[in-house]
């Protein structure tokens, strides 16, 4: 039984639409990993894939110890019946070490820079367009999303402020967390986290 | 000592301790009793309670305001003594919302509705903008420090 599965044990969701959770979030991350291949020119890989269902609540208080930790972070909300937010955050440890992946600039400097912010930036465009279009493929459908809106800033603030807007707090999402790895080096731990109402979501998927 | 405040919490303490939290959309209101130097600060998350009846008392604006106020007068502060300060009620991500009053906004306005009704004078306030906000409250002189990612202020009460 896939860790999914059990977390949505107690729910009235068929085993087909849990594994049609799971095969459209992996194939998205594969999108994703192929996309960043070749904006890189090297090859990038996704492992790891863990995905969780919490509460904005539950969320939060898991990530306080690291409320005043500055992250990257940039967010693509999708419209119209398909209502999504697909966050994506990365440490500033990692976004640095990423950006300078992704460049091949020097790491002698490390302050972040508006470039930095939209390279990273970038990115969860890539992520999250690769997720959309996996969605889309699956659903047959066409999906519109907003461009990303890129920012740098403390975890506290940042996840204050999307678990708010829409008022998450007390609603329970999908949150997928992903290594995004370079073949023969160590990986950058990059969340992507797919906010939507899990009722919502799963409503959309059997819709079809 | 220092205390970091957590989404809907209250807390209360004495000079020469202080009180810290951060903040994006949600509003860290600090009031401070000039006579006893005793300090409150409140992390509001939402403008109204709405019949969130188990919620705890900081978590909405139109009870933390008064929830504050009543923790630091069952420690001896005096509602005549005190003076507050409002910090947050960001929008990093209005533009995409496309909202035009944003939730920190909302907060903003209910948090100042209510201080208004105690008589409470707001000294300071640094709300709205894009950015998170480092908030810490030092209750040996009502000293409060607001950090935005590199730029630090010092805002005395």
């Amino acid at each position: 039984m896939s860790n999914l599965t059990e977390q949505l044990k107690g729910f009235n969701v068929s085993s087909a639409t849990l594994e049609s959770v799971e095969r459209i979030f992996k194939y998205a991350f594969e999108q994703a990993a192929e996309s960043a291949s070749m904006l890189v020119g090297r090859k990038m890989t996704i492992d790891q894939i863990y995905i969780h269902i919490k509460s904005g609540e539950t969320f939060m208080s898991q990530v306080e110890d690291e409320f005043e930790t500055c992250y990257f972070a940039s967010i693509i909300k999708t419209m119209n019946d398909m209502n999504f937010n697909i966050l994506f955050l990365i440490s500033e440890r990692e976004g640095v070490g990423l950006y300078h992946s992704l460049t091949g600039l020097s790491e002698s400097s490390s302050m972040i820079t508006s470039d930095m912010i939209s390279a990273v930036g970038e990115l969860n465009n890539i992520l999250g367009s690769a997720f959309i279009n996996s969605l889309a493929n699956y659903l047959k459908t066409v999906i519109h999303a907003t461009p990303p809106y890129n920012t740098y800033d403390m975890l506290g603030a940042v996840m204050e402020c999307i678990v708010l807007q829409d008022e998450f707090m007390n609603k329970e999402f999908l949150c997928a967390d992903a290594t995004l790895r370079e073949k023969d080096r160590d990986g950058f731990l990059v969340r992507l986290i797919i906010m939507s109402n899990k009722d919502h979501f799963i409503d959309v998927i059997n819709r079809f | 000592m220092e205390t970091f405040l957590k989404m809907s919490e209250i807390h209360v303490a004495r000079a020469p301790d202080i009180i810290k939290t951060v903040v994006g959309s949600c509003i860290a209101l600090c009031i401070w009793d000039q006579e006893t130097k005793i300090g409150g600060m409140a992390h509001i998350m939402l403008p109204e309670r709405n019949g969130d009846i188990g919620a705890p008392p900081g978590k909405y604006a139109d009870i933390a305001v008064q929830a504050l106020i009543d923790q630091m007068k069952g420690k001896g502060a005096a509602e005549k003594h005190m003076i507050a300060t409002c910090i947050g009620g960001a929008a990093m991500f209005a533009t995409l919302t496309g909202q035009k009053m944003t939730i920190g906004d909302r907060n903003a306005d209910i948090v100042k509705q209510y201080l208004e009704k105690y008589r409470i004078p707001i000294m300071i306030e640094s709300v709205g903008g894009f950015a998170g906000r480092k908030v810490s409250l030092n209750c040996s002189d009502g000293a409060v420090t607001v950090t935005m990612l590199n730029k630090k202020m010092q805002l005395f009460q």
